[in-house]
């Protein structure tokens, strides 16, 4: 049971004692004009750690990653990587490198050129260039294609060579800009465990831009969820998923049943009011600037897995009445559109095997209480 | 932390520059400009206000325009000249618009080689293309024949030194100038439009008129431009196959150069011929301007 | 059933909430759109290959039929306007002298042209505008005024026409073309390569050279092609700078207005015109390899150098 109200959801929260940071994003903003698209953030990203940004298009992911990539500088605030401040090193300089969603292969140049492009340009021996270049492919397991042209090659392929030809450079910190986003599903899924056995197997830190949130809860092991310029929430997939500490995050990942209501109380295990119902929940979740008082405004959150149907009222606490609207049969499970008290829509997954249900019938819903989980805030 | 980016503190992948490596990189070009293209016009604007012959030197004057500007004679071969090229125009853009379009949409795996044609028109020597025209043309030519033997006259037409020669010669060699220029604007329509289009209901009539005039006016542009203009300046196709009655005002220019000597006259009647170029610049893009808000 | 039949008959289903248009008959199938397109283009493309090489081929049959008189009538195959052009002398020259000329200004031409292209596509400064619009101006203006503005110039400050004062004022001429030609490539190229250059650590030095400059040699080699047959076929500008030096188009023009010994100018053309065609086809193959090795489509290069 984790209560943190005083989470201040911006600063990362890096067990103490780790060693410095790869990177770090101290307060830093960019404004285009008039358009703030990034707005104060700061972040930090260990050593070795797949972090993702996650969040829907113009949240400011991709801008901030240009930040890091040196493309864009920030309007305010500092860059620091490893340690040192890199907000005015030119993109040549910084031990940053960078794959691109286009994957940005030179056309006239071979697989082999393509990747020995960054060795090359660091002045390295021949012998070593040509080591580090069989090794990086080797990694992507594209050693078989060394000579082949990037226009000869598939998408994923061309990928690969992206991803080999930042990767031999040895970074401190490799930057993927949505790098996934134009294959389709089956490669990307495939995809998604080769960068995830690369990453363990380079441990080098990846910094990783994407608006799929399935993909990113799949290759983390920490995610920074943007919105408007904003971080939203910064933690494990688990801790994103089961204990959101705002609406947006709450929303954006999976799918959520957010039930309004007002805070009863906030320990030793908070209660939500609703309506009439004062019902128990396992965890609250909160921005540092959003109120926990009693009477605070607050949502119930419910993710579907946890709610399950009954027929007649069952014992216990919680027995919300409900209509059945819609049924969706999705392969793991069954989807289960009803209508709740107030006319709230609510969405449940049933087992697969779930039968007998048909539009119209009515039934109550019932959870486990702990796995509830409040989230601060209002509208 | 670099010297070098000091002048662009924002670094924008090395596309822009500032403006002190802008004078290095632009300085030769613009150099050779200057002197061997502004000068010569800027001395040529002062010959036409003098009474400059093939010695060069003369007074200030504005009688050269007075003439040129007055005199019938100057009149009637500009209007001849006028006639002879907005005709070959009006010709090719009939014939050039549907050209381009089809190449551009629906040739297939014809396109490559009919484009390959069409520039290879280009590059072939226009002396030589007017030769060949001048034998094919003329009394014993190839058209006579060919119509006489048809049975469509009984005699040979007069068809070499005539105004229509001229404008045959000059459509047939600048062909290639206004089709690709439509073909090139029409080959940035997106298929999908066309498409969406006629899934909407649209015939080819409204496609045409919609979507694909309204695009290719910058093509239009470029063609008045590249076309239009030079036939200002040409006097080997009057010359070679236009005779007395195809005369057209380069002719005249370049009969004031060399035969007569006249520098004054023929650098006044040279910058008539700018400013009508000028002119029909201006009014082309005017035109596709128009056209562009009224679709 | 019944509303299948009814939809194929071809009436409108009353009663149906989807979809109330009928299918109508169909006349042009795609089968004969196709017939008729491909019948289309044969035949446009045999009729506009008549037109615009009609003519040329017409020269060639008469530089090869032994007649003194231009005739259509075959009279027997033989060389000798080929021996007596070749033996010209001012014909050699002529000849000569033009391909020196386009030869010499050509690399001229792209040097100038490509430090244009860059100037006014990767630098900003005030007035890049003007600058950009005035090294257009040598291929808007007529080259009337080019020619007949050089030959008082030239006059005025005592230079003697020569084969220098044609080079050089191609070379005005010929370099905004390449410019042209360069400036376009520049703009399409693809800026997230320029990144990952960068990204991966190359000074823009090296962004230059190594990712730039490769991709700009199709579009050069397309500019250098249109800027040599732009220089060999020039004429009005040639005719005002040439003196009493021969370039090859004017020879052709005095032969014609001399009227005299024409076969002998059949001949030539129809060597010249043979040389041009098998000239371009050898260009564009080595044009389109290289195009493909960099990834570009050979059709916007084709059509980039008239198009301008």
């Amino acid at each position: 049971m984790k209560t943190t109200p005083d989470e201040r959801p911006e600063l990362s929260d890096l067990p103490d004692g780790a060693p410095s940071p790869a990177l770090e994003l101290d307060h830093v903003t960019k404004r285009f004009g008039e358009v703030t698209a990034v707005d104060d953030v700061s972040l930090q990203v260990a050593r070795g750690e797949f972090f993702s940004l996650l969040g829907p298009s113009g949240c400011g992911k991709t801008t901030t990653l240009r930040m890091l990539a040196g493309f864009e500088e920030p309007t305010a605030g500092r860059l620091l990587l490893d340690g040192v401040d890199a907000t005015q090193v030119p993109p040549f300089k910084r031990p940053t490198n960078l794959v691109f969603q286009n994957y940005a292969l030179f056309p006239h140049m071979s697989v082999y050129r393509n990747v020995a492009f960054g060795p090359r340009r660091a002045r390295l021996a021949k012998p070593e260039i040509d080591r580090r270049v069989r090794e990086a492919l080797r990694t992507v397991q594209m050693d078989e294609m060394v000579d082949r042209m990037p226009a000869q090659l598939s998408g994923g392929q061309q990928q690969r060579v992206g991803l080999a030809r930042a990767l031999v450079n040895d970074p401190l910190v490799l930057l993927l800009d949505e790098p996934l986003g134009a294959l389709d599903l089956k490669l990307r899924k495939e995809m998604q465990i080769e960068l995830k056995r690369i990453q363990r197997e380079v441990g080098i830190s990846f910094v990783y831009v994407t608006h799929d949130q399935e993909e990113a809860m799949t290759m983390s092991d920490r995610i920074a969820v943007m919105s408007d310029g904003r971080v939203e929430q910064v933690g494990p997939p688990r801790e994103i998923y089961f204990h959101p500490s705002t609406r947006f995050v709450a929303d954006f990942i999976g799918t959520a049943n957010m039930l309004p209501g007002t805070l009863e109380r906030a320990t030793p295990r908070p209660e939500v009011r609703i309506g009439d119902l004062v019902v128990a929940a396992g965890s609250i979740g909160a921005r540092s600037d959003v109120s926990t008082d009693t009477g605070a405004p607050v949502w119930l959150m419910l993710r579907p897995e946890i709610l399950q149907l009954h027929r007649d009222r069952p014992a216990g606490d919680v027995a919300v009445p409900v209509v059945v609207e819609d049924l969706t049969f999705q392969g793991a499970g069954v989807r289960a559109d009803l209508r709740g008290p107030a006319d709230a829509p609510i969405v449940a997954t049933l087992p697969a095997d779930a039968s007998g249900w048909r539009p119209g019938d009515p039934g109550f819903l019932s959870w486990e209480p702990a796995r509830g989980h409040v989230v601060a805030g209002s509208a | 932390m670099s010297a070098t980016d000091a002048g662009a503190p924002r670094v924008r992948s090395g596309t822009t520059f500032g403006r002190r490596s802008a004078a290095a990189v632009l300085a030769s070009p613009v150099l050779t400009l200057l002197v061997l293209f502004a000068a010569p016009l800027a001395y040529l604007t002062w010959v036409s206000f003098s009474e400059a012959d093939i010695t060069g030197d003369g007074s200030f004057t504005f009688d050269n325009y007075a003439e040129v500007l007055g005199e019938p004679i100057y009149r009637s071969v500009f209007l001849d000249t006028i006639v002879i090229s907005f005709t070959a125009m009006a010709i090719l853009f009939v014939i050039a618009f549907p050209l381009a379009a089809f190449l551009a949409f629906r040739a297939g795996k014809w396109e490559i080689p009919m484009l390959l044609a069409l520039v290879l028109t280009d590059e072939l020597n226009p002396l030589i293309r007017l030769y060949a025209w001048q034998i094919v043309m003329n009394k014993e030519g190839v058209i006579n024949k060919v119509l006489q033997g048809l049975g469509i006259v009984d005699e040979p037409i007069t068809l070499l030194f005539t105004k229509t020669a001229v404008v045959v010669v000059l459509a047939t060699g600048s062909l290639a100038f206004v089709v690709i220029p439509i073909y090139a604007a029409l080959k940035t329509v997106n298929r999908n439009l066309i498409e969406a289009a006629r899934d909407l209901g649209a015939s080819w009539v409204t496609i045409l008129r919609e979507i694909l005039l309204p695009l290719s006016a910058a093509g239009f542009i470029a063609a008045i431009i590249i076309v239009f203009v030079p036939m200002l300046s040409d006097f080997a196709s009057p010359a070679v196959v236009g005779g007395r009655e195809g005369y057209m005002i380069a002719s005249l220019i370049e009969e004031e150069f060399n035969a007569r000597g006249n520098w004054g006259v023929g650098s006044a009647l040279s910058f008539v011929i700018l400013a009508i170029s000028g002119v029909m610049v201006w009014v082309s893009i005017r035109i596709s301007k128009v056209g562009r808000l009224g679709s | 059933m019944k509303q299948a039949e009814a939809v194929a008959a071809g009436r409108t289903v009353r009663g149906s909430r989807s979809g109330s248009r009928s299918v109508p008959k169909v006349v042009w199938t795609i089968r004969r759109r196709e017939l008729v397109t491909n019948a289309a283009s044969a035949v446009l493309l045999l009729a506009g290959s008549l037109i615009l090489f009609g003519p040329f081929l017409l020269l060639a049959f008469l530089s090869f039929n032994d007649s003194q008189i231009m005739s259509f009538r075959f009279d027997g195959l033989t060389l000798r306007f080929y021996q007596e052009a070749l033996a010209d002398e001012a014909m050699r020259e002529s000849l000569r002298n033009s391909l020196i000329v386009a030869g010499l200004t050509t690399p001229i031409c792209l040097v100038l042209g490509t430090l244009s292209a860059f100037g006014v596509a990767r630098f900003t400064f005030r007035g890049r505008g003007g600058v950009a619009a005035a090294l257009a101006l040598p291929l808007v203006v007529p080259s009337l005024l080019v020619g007949v503005g050089a030959l008082v110039t030239f006059s005025k400050v005592d230079v003697p026409l020569s084969l220098t004062t044609v080079g050089l004022m191609h070379i005005v001429v010929g370099f905004p073309l390449v410019m042209a030609i360069v400036t376009a490539a520049l703009y399409r190229f693809d800026r997230s390569l320029e990144e990952a250059a960068l990204d991966l650590g190359a000074t823009r030095r090296e962004l230059l050279w190594y990712v730039l400059l490769p991709y700009l040699v199709p579009a050069l080699a397309a500019a250098a092609i249109f800027v040599f047959g732009w220089s060999f076929n020039s004429f009005t500008v040639t005719f005002f700078t040439v003196g009493s030096e021969r370039m090859f188009t004017v020879w052709v023009f005095s032969r014609l207005r001399q009227g005299t010994n024409l076969p002998l100018v059949n001949a030539i053309s129809t060597l010249v015109t043979a040389g041009t065609v098998v000239v371009v086809y050898i260009a564009y193959s080595l044009l389109r390899r290289s195009a493909v090795r960099s990834g570009q489509d050979v059709r916007t290069l084709v059509a980039g150098g008239p198009a301008q």
